[in-house]
């Protein structure tokens, strides 16, 4: 899976999630997204886990600073 | 040693120039010696638990980092000795007597006896930074420290130990043990922060509590709604000025010695919603429940169970984030001591939490429909006196933390029709009150300062002043306080020093 593949599909899930469109970078944090806020975070977290079907360590869930080392974990975990 | 005490300035003068004076390689030891001695000053039976702290946290992280103990093992045995610690010395008697109360219900004779231990000062401060690092060190985020001093020294790290903020390790580890030089402007804005803190509760924090503590101690002879309005928003600014003002003298004493400590408030009475509140109010406490109860809740077997079981996606997440907010709440509750009251406090808060989570749809559809309305600052104005109004009546149950006088309170406030009140709070205020109205407007306005331009625009200012304005307004300000401030014998408590 490529990174334009995880991000197409990371766009449907955070227009899912927060019900708008986001234009995501590898540089978007939480503060760049209306709604991403502590509680929003987990039920994201738990449908990328579902849509790529991969299971987040807890090391990663408090600890992605981006949306890009978001990206580079789902195909880490996906390998 | 408290920190508005001229034994602390005298301890403090002595460790800042001691510090600056030693090789880079040398300070954090002597860091370790001084919080050790800091500490030992309340009483040196409490080193004992200090001890055991710091003995079973670093054994248990650095048995996980060298896999001596299973990942699993070193958090759980980390946590059952360090929270079972905290259990004895502070919740036994609260146990003791609802054990007692339980089986007398049930119709079984108990008789656990009414044991009043004494609860070391700083005690849930301490195992909750430390029982952070072992859960960072079991999810792999940090490496066990494993040097015994170098991880007693983060521990015990003196600004913080007795009342926060609760330290991040990867934050605070780092700048406890690096190389520095000594830098000027820092110390300076060390100085400033502290006179502020020193500020607030000398001036504020003390002469409020000084006049409305009569109060709790006579709920009945207060009557009326505006009465109890007045005494509520008072100790919302009192406790305000009062933790906040620690904080800042904490935060200032660290940056004085080139080390950062995590920020525990912004503006939290600035908040536009209760969620709002609890990221600008006691920040570490919420950060610590958020990192290491919360989300472990909500990534549990049980709540991916409760998530996959319906099909709508709005219950699907509501509801387990609804049950993990109300564990969340009624734990930060009883973290704060152990009675029903804190409990009913929590969960005062675990309310307007799930429902926010429940009327979430609902806000947004709302926001939609009203965008102009929603965006405009009268409504913003209107979000902060409703969360205000909120924060404040829950000090009706937290203050008292018993719900006796929490109902007593809320007789008087909505039932008691008696302008009486109004005279009586006035008597209790006294004239020489009203002068203290000017720097409560004072913090408040810094406040606002910071709210709008969060980027240290004041001190940023006041190094731009000529020096002969700068240097009149410390001397104003300082004369203020000596003048005007309350202090001394009978103010030298803090409000969260007995949680």
């Amino acid at each position: 899976m490529d990174r334009t593949e995880v991000y197409t599909r990371l766009a449907s899930v955070f227009q899912d999630v927060f019900d708008r469109e986001v234009a995501l970078t590898d540089e978007t944090t939480a503060a760049d997204v209306p709604g991403w806020d502590s509680l929003n975070h987990i039920t994201l977290i738990g449908t990328i886990e579902d849509e790529f079907d991969v299971k987040f360590p807890m090391k990663d869930v408090v600890g992605m600073k981006n949306v890009g080392e978001l990206v580079d974990k789902i195909i880490e975990l996906s390998k | 040693m408290v920190f508005t005490t001229l034994e602390f300035i005298l301890f403090f003068a002595a460790v800042f120039v001691v510090y600056w004076a030693l090789p880079s390689r040398a300070r954090w030891g002597m860091l370790l010696v001084a919080s050790w001695f800091f500490y030992a000053w309340a009483s040196p039976y409490y080193l004992i638990f200090l001890g055991v702290t710091t003995g079973v946290t670093y054994l248990a992280a650095v048995g996980m980092d060298t896999k001596r103990i299973s990942r699993t093992w070193g958090g759980v045995g980390a946590a059952v000795i360090t929270i079972g610690m905290l259990v004895v010395f502070k919740y036994l008697e609260f146990l003791f007597a609802n054990v007692n109360w339980l089986m007398g219900a049930v119709g079984v004779h108990a008789s656990l006896p009414a044991v009043k231990l004494l609860l070391p000062i700083g005690l849930s401060f301490y195992v909750f930074q430390s029982l952070g690092y072992c859960i960072d060190v079991q999810r792999e985020i940090v490496p066990a420290e494993r040097n015994f001093f170098k991880h007693a020294l983060f521990v015990s790290y003196f600004p913080q130990i007795m009342q926060g903020p609760i330290g991040d390790y990867g934050r605070l580890a780092p700048q406890l043990f690096e190389k520095k030089s000594f830098n000027y402007e820092q110390a300076v804005f060390g100085i400033q922060r502290v006179a502020w803190g020193f500020f607030k509760k000398v001036m504020i924090a003390n002469i409020v509590a000084d006049r409305i503590n009569p109060v709790w101690d006579a709920v009945g002879d207060y009557p009326g709604f505006i009465c109890w309005s007045a005494i509520l928003v008072l100790y919302a600014i009192q406790l305000y000025a009062d933790f906040s003002g620690y904080m800042d003298i904490a935060c200032g004493c660290s940056q004085m010695l080139g080390i950062k400590l995590d920020e525990n408030f912004n503006c939290p009475y600035f908040a536009r919603s209760v969620s709002e509140f609890w990221r600008r109010w006691h920040m570490t406490l919420t950060s610590w429940f958020k990192n290491y109860l919360f989300y472990p809740l909500l990534r549990s077997g049980w709540n991916m169970s409760v998530r996959k079981a319906f099909s709508s996606r709005y219950l699907s997440s509501a509801v387990p984030v609804s049950i993990s907010l109300a564990i969340v709440w009624a734990a930060t509750g009883l973290w704060h001591g152990a009675s029903w009251g804190y409990v009913a406090w929590g969960v005062y808060y675990g309310v307007f939490m799930i429902l926010g989570v429940v009327l979430a749809p609902a806000y947004d559809v709302f926001h939609k429909k009203f965008p102009r309305l929603t965006d405009s600052w009268p409504y913003s104005l209107f979000q902060m006196v409703r969360t205000f109004a909120i924060v404040t009546m829950g000090y009706a149950i937290f203050k008292p933390a018993d719900l006796a006088t929490t109902s007593e309170i809320l007789r008087q406030m909505f039932s008691a029709i008696d302008g009486g009140g109004i005279y009586q709070i006035q008597y209790t205020l006294h004239h020489s009150f009203i002068k203290v109205f000017a720097w409560i407007a004072l913090m408040f306005a810094v406040d606002a300062i910071h709210y709008t331009k969060p980027n240290g625009t004041i001190r940023a200012w006041l190094r731009r002043v000529p020096l002969p304005v700068r240097w009149t307004i410390y001397v104003t300000g300082l004369w203020l306080m000596v003048f005007y401030g309350e202090y001394g014998s009978g103010f030298e408590q803090f409000e969260y020093f007995k949680f």
